[in-house]
């Protein structure tokens, strides 16, 4: 079985009671039906040759009503138990997704584009419910029903019985048709539709490029002969994928055709009971049915699947290689940090960082310095425990960070990303994040963050002071106001050791200067790593850690390491030539 | 919002050339579905009254149902698969005829207009919608008027035995086929309006989430995140499950409504027989055929329930296709002038609804063959700045003159042939790769596309390419990653004549190497001709005449 049918199978584990009631009132519901062809076979024979009246038909009339509300019962119920059932296997899948991508974390996710996972996180979530809302019931009814049928026509019709039984090889085959031949002449199919719609959908996403080239009137005919041409192609398939349905088709009429004759000439010659006759004959359609049903719901299995794949490709991406440690030490005062032959190589063979040696004081302001590429962020996320090492061993205070409980040591760092990432919420939530606070109420730790980071005032001026919500994505803010915003976050409950990246876009002067005293007042008394751009951050730095390809290639003071005449020298030299002060690449 | 009843005027209109083959499908759709209650009714009355003959000893003429029966039978079978056969070309028939006039009326808004289909979601939805208003004629209107047309000869074939069987079968109808599926429909319509706020709200928190996970996770936030959107998913299937209990019970309605006719007709029917005015058989017959009727309506409450979301799809649709140009032709153009410096006076863009203008008071002069870097951080205005000079829009206040003549005075042609701009997110067509690079040089040659290609760096992947140039893009092994799009969108527009290139984030993605090669590629190539880089890139800002600084929407500083 493939990963996606073994995935869709495994789902019948969360289903609970809800399938078994939802299989059980569907075959019901298709087994009553000989019932009710018994009653009516029953009626009609006495009305038409026992010449009785209504009074004695009245009996048969109250259990065809009878039979009739409690199958109308069934139906709903059967679709009720299965939707259930698809419920409780979309809950637990979409749980189990969301906690993988969680473990997987924003560095193995990189590369896929959001929407992607958003989409397979609800549309191939959602897409999964027809399997066991419709093929799953239909299967059971295709088991059961046929079988029920040919078992009651036995005693009274041979011929009908060996009708039915010759084309009972039918049904297999047919299943197997729906399995393999059919489904892939329907893959093709769809895929062609998927096509055409993909064209369009290419062709308006592509408009600002086709106006620019002046190309987009010419493409309206395009558009045209794309469709034509696909209905050319698509009906060609089409009128052979119909085909197995006319199959089918062909066989029930056919039974029912000869079924009708053959009972009509026994009755005639009298060697048949009408009551048999008529019964026959109405269950000939019920015998084919399900079949019908088959065929009508193979298409939300072949869409289940694929959706299916979509999920499987996602819960495949392997997480962390190790379990998360236990050890809950507490951080309070400056902590140290020692990486002890460090390779951090990425799920595509990248290697990210190589043999890294460093210790790093309690209390060290650090500043990392290299082309973009060198590891710098790798790094980052090695130490917020986003990726862990492939070979050596990262000590906090001589702990190694792979023990320690990552929600433990999380707490004791204050991360101050280039680009925050600012929460549809209020500025309050943006700020404390669910967190309690460091000391005191959330209220005056939230006020105090804000005031510490030098947000306090741009804060006031927004329309609802602190209650203002942010809106996708912090629409609204400037560069400086979001970076403020997220040292507030990090001043709210700060821990004893800081990553700073700095951003690289220029602030204004002045909000550079506010940004630059609250990371200062923010860094004093504890250990500080700086991705830094600018010379003015690294002349503050006590220590420059320059890395390029993963390496570290030169590390010391700025003084030092620029009379050293080395790479970072090189660097130096080159932004004060540019005049930018941005430091990053080499002069090529 | 638009009438329902305007919307679907609109979509007939549309289909108004197609006439013919809706006809033919319908007709044929309702032949099949007659001949198979046919067959029912027919073979029951057959057999009553072969049993009804050998009883009394009676002869009877056989033949002839017989023949009725075998002739039902091949028109059945046949006819389902001209039926589909036939719906289908009708179908695809509509799909083209829905596809050009969509397209025509977005050409006229892209882009600005449809600024919001930059969004996957959006993207996603209006797919969605397309698919739905192409299905609208196979699922929604061909059944209801096959229902329809089945339903009034069935009445009147019941009722030519008694008027009574025709009134019961009506009643029924009225019942299971219409009152219920439309009270479904209506309770559908509240809930699909929940279910897609919900929806999209739960889409919404999810990206939010996910461009954020990295604050989740150092925060420890992400446990409460995760929970909370598995509130909402819960919420979101909650509310789907009023939608299946409203389908759930419109089924079990036309199932009901069909035993109970049948039952109707027979508790008319039997006093008849009994009293000898209605023939044995003839109680079959109309019993088998209300019964079988009811075949005609599998599809209508599925129909009827699809029937809002279908013109919910509709009016999104038409309201996205009424939106107005954001940018027209002058009335009477002048000629475009021959110098090539621009000027930006006290320029300002403010979006509708927005608190802060997008760009504001800006002045900014930029003569013929300069190199200008912008930068600023993300929602600075580097964009906006970007769209203004092509006319993707124009801006709320200000001029932007081109050789002294203003944008605006010009075709939007004349101005596209002069400036060209490549976008943070260009389009790579899924057509070939060497197609994707024509679209701005249709002459060029082969040799001219390797040369740029190979200028970008991206020779040794197109070679690895099945076809090299002539690969279509987003097949097996020519899935582009984004820095490959990039730099082939870059190709793209170095190929053109514009005197003036426009590159937003063109090294974004790519490692130092590339990236300086890109910036090398772009300088040499651009030559004499004017070349804005919205970059953050350090390598980039050190080759240019001038660095542009913006920050929320206003010039911070210009350095050199």
């Amino acid at each position: 079985m493939t990963e996606a049918g073994s995935l869709l199978a495994a789902g019948r584990r969360e289903t609970g009671a809800a399938l078994p009631i939802a299989i059980l009132a569907g075959v019901t519901h298709g087994l009553l039906a000989i019932a009710v062809a018994w009653t009516l076979a029953g009626l009609v024979d006495g009305v038409v040759l026992g010449g009785e009246g209504l009074t004695e038909a009245t009996p048969r009339l109250v259990v065809l009503a009878a039979l009739a509300a409690v199958r109308a019962v069934l139906v709903a119920a059967a679709d009720g138990a299965a939707f259930r059932a698809a419920a409780r296997v979309r809950r637990h899948l979409f749980r189990r997704l969301l906690d993988h991508v969680v473990a997987l974390g924003p560095v193995r996710l990189a590369g896929r584009p959001t929407g992607e996972i958003v989409a397979t996180l609800t549309d191939a979530v959602a897409a999964v419910e027809p399997y066991w809302r419709g093929w799953i019931p239909v299967t059971a009814k295709v088991a059961v029903i046929p079988l029920a049928v040919l078992i009651a026509v036995v005693p009274f019709d041979r011929v009908a019985a060996l009708v039915f039984v010759a084309t009972m090889p039918l049904l297999p085959w047919f299943m197997i048709l729906v399995g393999r031949g059919a489904e892939a002449v329907n893959r093709r199919q769809w895929q062609t539709l998927a096509r055409l719609g993909g064209h369009l959908l290419d062709a308006i996403k592509g408009l600002a490029e086709l106006k620019i080239f002046g190309a987009s009137k010419r493409e309206i005919a395009v558009v045209a002969a794309m469709a034509e041409g696909y209905r050319r192609d698509t009906m060609a398939v089409l009128r052979i994928a119909f085909l197995s349905a006319l199959v089918l088709e062909f066989f029930a009429t056919l039974s029912i055709a000869v079924i009708a004759v053959t009972v009509g000439f026994r009755l005639m010659w009298g060697t048949m009971e009408f009551h048999a006759g008529l019964f026959i004959l109405l269950l000939a359609p019920e015998f084919y049915a399900p079949l019908r049903r088959l065929g009508a719901e193979r298409h939300a299995r072949m869409e289940a699947v694929a959706a299916a794949e979509r999920l499987v490709d996602l819960l495949d991406r392997p997480g962390p290689s190790r379990p998360a440690g236990t050890a809950r030490p507490t951080f309070t005062a400056a902590v140290e940090i020692r990486l002890e032959g460090v390779d951090v190589t990425h799920a595509d063979g990248r290697v990210a960082l190589f043999d890294l040696e460093l210790t790093i004081a309690p209390g060290e302001r650090i500043a990392l310095v290299g082309p973009s590429g060198a590891g710098k962020s790798t790094l980052f996320a090695l130490l917020l425990g986003l990726v862990e090492p492939s070979r050596g061993r990262v000590l906090i205070d001589g702990v190694d960070l792979a023990a320690i409980d990552p929600a433990q040591w999380r707490r004791a760092i204050a991360h101050i990303p280039q680009r925050p990432h600012l929460f549809d919420a209020t500025i309050d939530d943006a700020v404390a994040m669910g967190r309690a606070p460091a000391s005191g109420t959330r209220e005056a730790a939230i006020a105090a963050a804000l005031r510490a980071a030098q947000a306090e005032a741009f804060v006031a001026r927004l329309p609802e002071g602190r209650a203002t919500r942010l809106g996708e994505r912090g629409l609204g803010l400037s560069g400086g106001e979001a970076q403020r915003l997220a040292l507030a976050r990090a001043f709210y409950a700060p821990g004893p050791l800081v990553l700073f990246d700095e951003p690289t876009a220029h602030l204004d002067r002045d909000t550079e200067a506010l940004v630059v005293a609250a990371i200062d007042d923010l860094a004093r008394g504890r250990t500080t790593l700086t991705i830094a751009h600018r010379l003015d951050t690294v002349a503050r730095a006590d220590r420059v850690v320059v890395l390029d390809c993963g390496r570290i290639v030169e590390t010391g003071s700025a003084e030092a390491l620029r009379a050293a005449g080395g790479r970072f020298a090189a660097m130096a030299a080159a932004a004060e030539r540019r005049d930018d002060r941005l430091i990053g690449e080499a002069a090529p | 919002m638009i009438a329902a009843s305007r919307l679907f005027l609109r979509v007939l209109a549309l289909w108004r050339p197609w006439a013919g083959w809706i006809a033919l499908s319908i007709a044929v759709a309702t032949i099949a579905t007659l001949a198979n209650v046919a067959l029912m009714a027919v073979s029951g009355w057959f057999v009553t009254a072969m049993a009804v003959a050998g009883a009394s000893g009676a002869s009877m003429n056989y033949f002839t149902p017989a023949a009725i029966i075998r002739g039902l039978a091949i028109l059945r079978t046949g006819g389902r698969w001209v039926e589909r056969v036939v719906g289908h070309e009708a179908t695809f028939r509509l799909i083209a005829a829905l596809r050009v006039h969509l397209f025509e009326r977005l050409e006229r808004i892209a882009p600005a207009g449809l600024e919001d289909l930059r969004s996957g979601d959006v993207a996603a939805r209006l797919k969605g919608d397309v698919d739905r208003l192409e299905l609208m004629f196979l699922r929604l209107v061909a059944p209801l008027t096959v229902a329809a047309i089945t339903t009034a000869i069935v009445a009147v074939w019941a009722g030519r035995h008694d008027l009574g069987f025709a009134v019961v079968f009506l009643v029924a109808v009225g019942f299971g086929g219409l009152l219920v599926p439309v009270l479904a429909a209506r309770r559908t319509a509240a809930a699909s309006a929940r279910t897609a706020a919900i929806a999209a709200e739960l889409r919404a928190r999810l990206v939010d989430d996910l461009e954020g996970l990295t604050a989740l996770i150092v925060t420890d936030a992400a446990p409460a995140h995760v929970a909370a959107l598995e509130r909402r998913h819960d919420a979101l299937v909650a509310a789907e499950r009023s939608t299946a209990t409203a389908s759930a019970l419109a089924q079990a309605g036309i199932g009901l409504s069909a035993d109970a006719a049948m039952i109707g007709v027979l508790a008319l029917g039997v006093p008849l027989v009994a009293a000898g005015a209605l023939a044995g058989p003839d109680l079959t017959l109309v019993a088998l055929l209300v019964l079988a009727a009811f075949e005609a309506f599998a599809a209508v409450p599925t129909a009827l329930i699809g029937l809002p979301a279908t013109l919910a799809s509709a009016r999104r649709i038409f309201e996205t296709t009424d939106r107005p140009a954001p940018v027209a032709d002058p009335e009477r153009p002048v000629d475009p002038p021959e110098g090539a410096r621009l000027e930006i006076e006290r320029v300002g863009v403010t979006r509708p609804g927005a608190a802060r203008p997008a760009l504001a008071d800006l002045d900014l002069a930029i003569e013929a063959g300069a190199r200008v870097a912008l930068i600023g951080a993300s929602g600075a205005g580097k964009t906006t700045l970007l769209e203004l000079l092509v006319r993707f829009r124009d801006p709320t206040a200000g001029t932007i003159r081109l050789g002294g003549v203003p944008l605006t005075a010009m075709t939007l042609e004349a101005v596209r042939a002069r400036i060209v701009l490549v976008g943070q997110d260009p389009h790579i067509f899924s057509t070939t790769i060497a197609a994707n690079l024509r679209l701005a040089q249709p002459e060029a040659s082969d040799e001219t596309l390797h040369a740029v290609l190979a200028d970008l760096g991206l020779t040794e992947r197109v070679e690895a390419l099945p076809e090299g140039l002539a690969t279509p893009v987003g097949t097996a092994g020519a899935k582009l990653s984004g820095g490959e799009a990039r730099r082939l969108a870059v190709a793209r527009a170095l190929l053109g004549d514009a005197r003036i290139l426009l590159f937003d984030e063109p090294t974004e993605g790519l490692d130092p190497q590339t990236s300086a090669r890109v910036i090398d590629a772009i300088l040499a190539r651009a030559g004499t001709r004017t070349v804005i880089v919205a970059t953050h890139l350090p390598i980039a800002l050190a080759r240019m005449d001038a660095v542009v600084e913006l920050d929320a929407g206003r010039r911070v500083a210009a350095r050199r």
